[in-house]
């Protein structure tokens, strides 16, 4: 029986990096026939569930489900080299990015994870150029207060070593906890060296206007890692990637601040209907401080941002929907067709949908003080234009095809 | 839970059984779920056996960094840390380190994220008898990269304050025996307030002198006397009679050590010139680097014995005493 070469690969990354955005996308570029991928599918193998459920997601451009804590879904892949016919099975555990972030802050991994490094060939780093923590340093920050020529901070008074907050490990920099992660996995006794490692820094189109390579971007982003790769080559050999696997920024269903008109925050104080009452409940102290001060100043036009970032929260945390809350608004059918899909077990994947529902209900209730547009829109209308082929985009060396999601499997099967 | 036995790594992380057995905490497991959990190593600062247990491994460099309290030895440390955040330092690149958690709890109240205003470093505090180190890798940024560990001693200056006053003291500090650069910080913010400045060589030369005549630090040992702060002598202006001190001080050094240790170099150093604006931040800390890499003892870079036998908690401490001078 002739058995195909198999790969397992690793998808490292912190939350938030576009790990599930890219497998979403490669899920379905591998799908279609009549488009440049060099890898397509070959046949479907076992339970794809996972996987068309997040391909579904980055199809009608909602933001991809992230993977939770508890699940190390590891999704496998039959795909077939179109240049070669030559058969590749392909798995990758796709870990939440909680996950990597546990192994810096509580200093353990899981036994699945160690398996599943046990057995990679190789591996993506993914980095997600909005969400770095820099080490920004005081006397850097002091400096250019002083070269703006602006007022800088009063000098501290509560004497030596008080802190003002507690050290916290979670906010070290990306950068040093990317080290990390990479000492970590080759620290393990199986390590064997060379690990293939493609840096695949996300969203690329965010950056592209500063007209650098990928490998340019993490020298000057991420100078840490760049030298400790450098210095490890004979641990790790390295490629760079820029990727936009979303193709654009989706619309956002959370509030901006330009998003309402004054007379919500007049509704808001008044309490009148069960929702403004309710609403008005949920805000913190400080919120509602700032909204009666804001009615004591009648001043109009500045709606507290304080406020925004309360009903943004609100809308985050859960579904806001209870039938006597909303009995007197009209609904329209898109928010009662959110109603019946969010009414389901609540899950990571209907996160996203329960903030859409909950700001259709607030547009519903304040259709006069809401505005219906959305953050990105002129963005997101451009995407709509776009075949769903074309959303993606890659960049580096070596590249042969843009728009070929596969390149840097390519690149670590080789 | 791994039941792999780990191993020294590639890059030298100290495995979690080797930390165990060493007396390098790790992280509790979490929950229940703690045998679906592999420990992995804490990342804090080493203490003595976990330093020896590295050395064991692969050549170390042993940098002492010695000076009374609030001479800014900590600093110094974090300073050269921080540089590699932003770029290479001196030609070399950041290649690695066991203590990264440590430090960044070290660099935290020098950072914006304490919400500090002012730039600081946390006290040090002193474990009677307990040394801890960090550890830095770093190799050349041509090649061939051929990869320096640096063990960096991290004790407070109670420590060193005790074993100026008494060589039965500074023979406990077994580290001095291994040390091949031997920092000695001079306060310069001292050096600029006359009814201080004298009192403060004194302390160093002290405290020097106590190392030497009680057999601690090997002849090869390269001393190097550190103007710290620096910047206090650069922002207190009328800069003749603050040079003239200074050559002062060298001259009695000079006079005091130079026929007794084969190296003895001055270095300035304004880690964080907070005021001196003008100077760069880690005044001083490339050429530092560079002395660590390229005057180094002959014969030192070498892998130490296997680890004596761990026994009670006295017995270790005679272990290490022997193990330390059998080495030296």
């Amino acid at each position: 029986m002739n058995k195909s070469p198999s790969h397992q690969l690793l998808l490292i990354g912190l939350p938030g990096t576009g790990k599930t955005s890219y497998l979403a996308a490669l899920w379905y570029m591998v799908n279609q026939s009549n488009v440049d991928c060099r890898l397509k599918l070959a046949k479907l193998d076992g339970n794809s569930k996972y996987l068309n459920n997040i391909r579904d997601a980055w199809l009608e451009y909602r933001p991809v489900p992230r993977n939770s804590l508890d699940s190390e879904t590891v999704v496998s892949m039959a795909l077939e080299d179109r240049e070669t016919g030559l058969p590749l099975g392909l798995s990758f555990p796709d870990l939440s990015g909680e996950s990597f972030r546990l192994q810096w802050t509580k200093r353990e991994l899981t036994s699945g994870y160690d398996e599943q490094l046990r057995k990679a060939s190789g591996g993506i780093l993914f980095v997600h150029p909005n969400g770095i923590v820099k080490p920004h340093r005081i006397d850097t920050l002091n400096a250019l207060v002083d070269a703006l020529g602006v007022a800088g901070p009063e000098e501290d008074v509560r004497g030596d070593n008080v802190l003002l907050k507690q050290w916290d490990i979670e906010k070290a920099p990306t950068q040093v906890q990317l080290v990390e992660l990479l000492q970590f996995i080759s620290n393990r006794e199986y390590f064997r060296a060379p690990f293939r490692l493609a840096i695949l820094v996300s969203a690329w189109d965010v950056v592209t206007a500063l007209h650098q390579t990928p490998v340019d971007w993490v020298s000057r982003q991420l100078p840490l890692l760049r030298q400790f790769l450098e210095c490890n080559e004979g641990m790790f050999d390295v490629a760079f990637y820029g990727v936009s696997a979303q193709g654009g920024r989706y619309a956002s269903s959370l509030f901006s601040e330009s998003d309402f008109k004054d007379t919500f925050l007049v509704r808001l104080r008044e309490k009148r209907d069960p929702v403004s009452s309710w609403l008005c409940e949920q805000l913190d102290e400080a919120a509602q401080s700032a909204l009666r001060e804001n009615a004591a100043n009648q001043a109009s036009g500045t709606l507290p941002s304080l406020v925004v970032q309360n009903v943004n929260k609100v809308i985050a945390k859960a579904s806001i929907y209870d039938q006597g809350r909303f009995t007197n608004v009209e609904l329209r059918s898109e928010t009662k067709a959110l109603i019946n899909i969010t009414g389901l077990a609540a899950s990571v994947q209907q996160r996203e949908e329960t903030i859409r529902m909950n700001r259709l209900l607030l547009e519903d209730t304040y259709p006069s003080e809401v505005l219906r547009t959305r953050q990105n829109d002129i963005e997101v209308s451009a995407l709509h234009q776009k075949l769903p082929a074309r959303r993606v985009s890659l960049v580096g060396a070596d590249i042969k095809n843009p728009h070929d999601i596969t390149e840097p499997l390519q690149w670590l099967m080789r | 839970m791994s039941t792999t036995p780990p191993r020294p790594s590639p890059t030298g992380i100290l495995p979690t059984d080797e930390a165990a057995l060493a007396g390098v905490s790790t992280a509790p497991a979490a929950d229940d779920e703690a045998s679906d959990m592999i420990d992995l190593p804490s990342g804090k600062e080493l203490n003595e056996f976990s330093a020896l247990s590295f050395a064991t491994s692969r050549p170390v460099r042993w940098i002492v960094v010695a000076g009374p309290v609030g001479s800014g030895k900590t600093t110094l440390l974090t300073s050269l840390y921080e540089l590699f955040q932003a770029a290479p330092v001196a030609e070399y690149l950041f290649a690695g380190s066991n203590t990264l958690p440590a430090l960044e709890q070290r660099c935290y109240l020098s950072r914006i994220a304490s919400e500090k205003h002012v730039p600081d470093t946390q006290r040090t505090l002193y474990k009677e008898d307990e040394p801890t180190y960090l550890h830095l890798r770093i190799c050349p940024a041509i090649l061939p990269r051929t990869p320096v560990d640096l063990l960096f001693t991290d004790v407070s200056g109670e420590m060193f304050e005790h074993a100026r006053d008494s060589t039965e003291r500074c023979q406990e500090l077994t580290f001095l025996r291994r040390a091949g650069h031997f920092l000695l910080l001079l306060d310069s913010e001292k050096g600029v307030v006359v009814d201080k400045r004298w009192a403060m060589v004194e302390e160093g030369k002290t405290l020097l002198q106590s190392c030497i005549d009680s057999e601690m630090l090997a002849s090869d040992c390269v001393i190097n006397i550190v103007w710290s702060k620096f910047d206090h002598f650069v922002a207190a202006g009328n800069e003749e009679p603050h040079r003239e001190f200074r050559e002062e001080v060298v001259k009695g050094f000079r006079a005091s050590f130079q026929h007794r240790v084969r190296h003895l170099i001055f270095s300035e150093l304004a880690a964080r010139p907070t005021n001196a604006p003008q100077l760069e931040f880690g005044k001083g800390v490339p050429e530092l680097i560079d002395g660590w890499i390229t005057m180094w003892p002959q014969m030192r870079d070498m892998v130490l014995l296997p680890r004596p036998p761990v026994g009670t908690r006295e017995s270790e401490r005679f272990a290490i005493r022997h193990f330390d001078t059998a080495t030296s």
